[in-house]
């Protein structure tokens, strides 16, 4: 898989200045070094495939943010390059973006008096899209996200699901190979997150649009990454797949097995913890330690097994041990982030 | 140059989704023109009262005083017009909306002015050039300027305009690195700009300096209409006048593209 997004030892340190009134402060806060330093981005490194869908994860002041914007062209690394499609986007702005798809789900690029047509065609003629072109993809989306009905309707009008659409389609219209998506299903019903979800899944395979997605809505990462990428205090604590998230943070699986008799005796295994109600018995083991198949082999000694249930953690609990643990960044998960491919 | 035209066709489709976004509400438009038209003719009215009183104002009369200032309403009526978001940009520093022009495939300057014009500011214009053809038209009588003089004066009050574009341009790129900018856009461009009403004569040798040499105002209007009017200078101001204000407004623009640069966006 040939790489369509790099960051290399990427930084950003904003010098944060003190705010002065007035012309004068103004003018004074222009030459003055006074102020102190954030590292929003702390020297990350990773590498996105043409066709990928990748989740990127963090608190809120974490750099996601902050990433995304030095990867669209929009901010400028203190240090560290950026790739796309091989070109810098700081040095070759108006080739990259004409490359890029970017949706903020919280503002809309689109016309706010005008119908979703007006910023469309404008945007159509400002990426060279061919009018049969434009009507091709008009078409197709309005399959995908039922456009059709909003087209002409005023975008200060459009309910919140329907304007994600309509920014969907903005973003798509001139096909780009990469899309980024700043939290897209911030605020939408679970109706609204349902269809947005299979349009994306739909254009990643069809079209092979390459996404990075930014969300704090775990059931995005799960129904649509095949990778995840965490950040915490500006640097990437995690790289892999959603599976191996779970098992580095060591967040504990649990099994329910159902016995033909209640199992006697305290029950002794590989699990961290175990409760029994007559016939069943529930155990916690953590994934990075046994695997599953050893603790049925270890419950198997306590009598006849008649069914088994998993139940894998929930990836809000992944996340809030992995955020929970202030050390998080330097510590074990470090070792286990070279899981990116 | 195709770049050029495909630019300019995009503005200009730019500029007519932002006239109908506006045509929402229709009835501003009408009484904005009037407005802006009868508020800067007040400007005037002041002038005129001070030039009854002192009839010459540093060796000018009203006519010629009028010519000065028709240039300069024309100029900033005309970029306030073209200019609006320019002169609105603390907004996208300050919300990080400046991430959308980014975002797009063209020159951000050409994004940002497609967004929105005022084409109710042209009252102001309106009413500069009312005042400058009167006032043109009296010279043309007593003789002081011929035909061609007067074309001239016309063609370089447009062309002036790119000096309060280029004052608005410098001091938004001032923004980039301190985001606030309001009251230094204020303050660069009303104060010279009033200052260009009047011949530059009337004031001390610095600010004359100040107001030729660093802030290129005094060639929006007063250095060739000193030389068409026979009160100083020489032919040499005709076409400085010109390539003053086009290499003003070049480093004005290679000032906003450093500043791009060092655009810091906003928290989330």
């Amino acid at each position: 898989m040939s790489a369509i997004v790099e960051a290399i030892e990427l930084r950003k340190v904003f010098r944060v200045a003190k705010d002065r009134p007035g012309v004068l402060g103004a003018l004074r806060g222009l030459f003055s070094r006074e102020g102190r330093e954030i590292r929003a981005v702390d020297g990350i490194s990773f590498s996105i495939g043409r066709g990928e869908f990748v989740g990127y994860l963090g608190p809120n002041g974490a750099g996601k943010s902050t990433t995304i914007k030095m990867l669209a062209g929009i901010l400028h690394p203190t240090s560290g390059e950026v790739r796309v499609d091989g070109l810098s986007p700081q040095r070759s702005r108006k080739e990259v973006v004409r490359r890029l798809g970017v949706v903020f789900g919280q503002r809309t690029q689109a016309w706010w008096d005008l119908p979703v047509r007006d910023t469309l065609e404008l945007l159509a003629a400002m990426y060279g899209v061919k009018p049969a072109e434009y009507r091709a993809t008009l078409k197709r989306f309005d399959e995908l996200l039922e456009i059709g009905a909003i087209l002409d309707v005023p975008v200060r009008k459009l309910s919140l699901g329907q304007r994600m659409r309509a920014d969907l389609v903005a973003a798509w219209l001139h096909r780009p190979p990469v899309v980024f998506l700043d939290e897209p299903t911030i605020g939408l019903d679970a109706v609204a997150k349902r269809r947005i979800r299979e349009f994306l899944r739909e254009v990643n395979r069809q079209e092979g649009t390459t996404i990075l997605l930014t969300t704090h809505d775990m059931d995005d990462i799960e129904e649509l990454c095949s990778r995840v990428m965490v950040i915490n205090h500006g640097r990437l604590v995690y790289d892999g797949d959603v599976e191996g998230m779970r098992r580095a943070v060591g967040a504990p699986s649990r099994m329910r097995v159902e016995f033909a008799a209640p199992p006697q005796g305290p029950l002794v295994g590989p699990w961290t913890a175990a409760a029994q109600a007559g016939p069943a018995v529930t155990v916690a083991f953590d994934r990075s330690r046994c695997t599953a198949a050893e603790v049925i082999a270890a419950l198997s000694r306590y009598g006849q097994i008649r069914d088994i249930y998993m139940e894998e953690p929930d990836i809000e609990q992944v996340i809030e041990r992995l955020y929970g643990q202030p050390g998080a960044a330097a510590g074990p998960l470090s070792a286990l982030s070279s899981g990116g491919r | 140059m195709s770049g050029f035209m495909s630019g300019l066709s995009l503005y200009l489709r730019s500029v007519q989704a932002a006239m109908r976004a506006k045509m929402q509400y229709k009835g501003d438009f009408v009484t904005g023109l009037l407005l802006y038209a009868v508020l800067s003719a007040t400007d005037f009215l002041m002038i005129a009262a001070i030039l009854t009183r002192f009839p010459r104002l540093g060796g000018w009369d009203v006519y010629e005083v009028g010519l000065l200032y028709g240039m300069a309403s024309i100029a900033t009526g005309l970029y306030r017009t073209l200019g609006a978001e320019l002169h609105a940009f603390e907004r996208y520093l300050v919300r990080g909306e400046f991430d959308a022009l980014l975002l797009r495939p063209r020159p951000t300057l050409l994004t940002l002015l497609g967004r929105n014009v005022e084409p109710e500011r042209l009252g102001n214009a309106l009413q500069g050039a009312i005042i400058l053809s009167l006032c043109a038209h009296r010279l043309m009588e007593t003789g002081v300027l011929d035909a061609l003089e007067v074309a001239y004066v016309a063609a370089a009050s447009l062309f002036g305009t790119l000096v309060p574009f280029s004052l608005a341009l410098l001091t938004a790129a001032v923004g980039f690195w301190v985001v606030r900018v309001d009251e230094l856009q204020t303050f660069v461009m009303y104060a010279p700009v009033s200052a260009s009403h009047y011949p530059l004569t009337i004031y001390p040798g610095w600010l004359r300096a100040l107001l030729t040499g660093v802030l290129p105002v005094g060639f929006m209007n007063f250095v060739p209409v000193q030389y068409l009017l026979g009160k100083g200078g020489g032919p040499w101001a005709l076409w400085l006048t010109p390539l003053v204000i086009a290499g003003f407004a070049l480093l004005a623009y290679g000032f906003w593209r450093l500043g791009e640069r060092h655009y810091q966006s906003t928290g989330t």
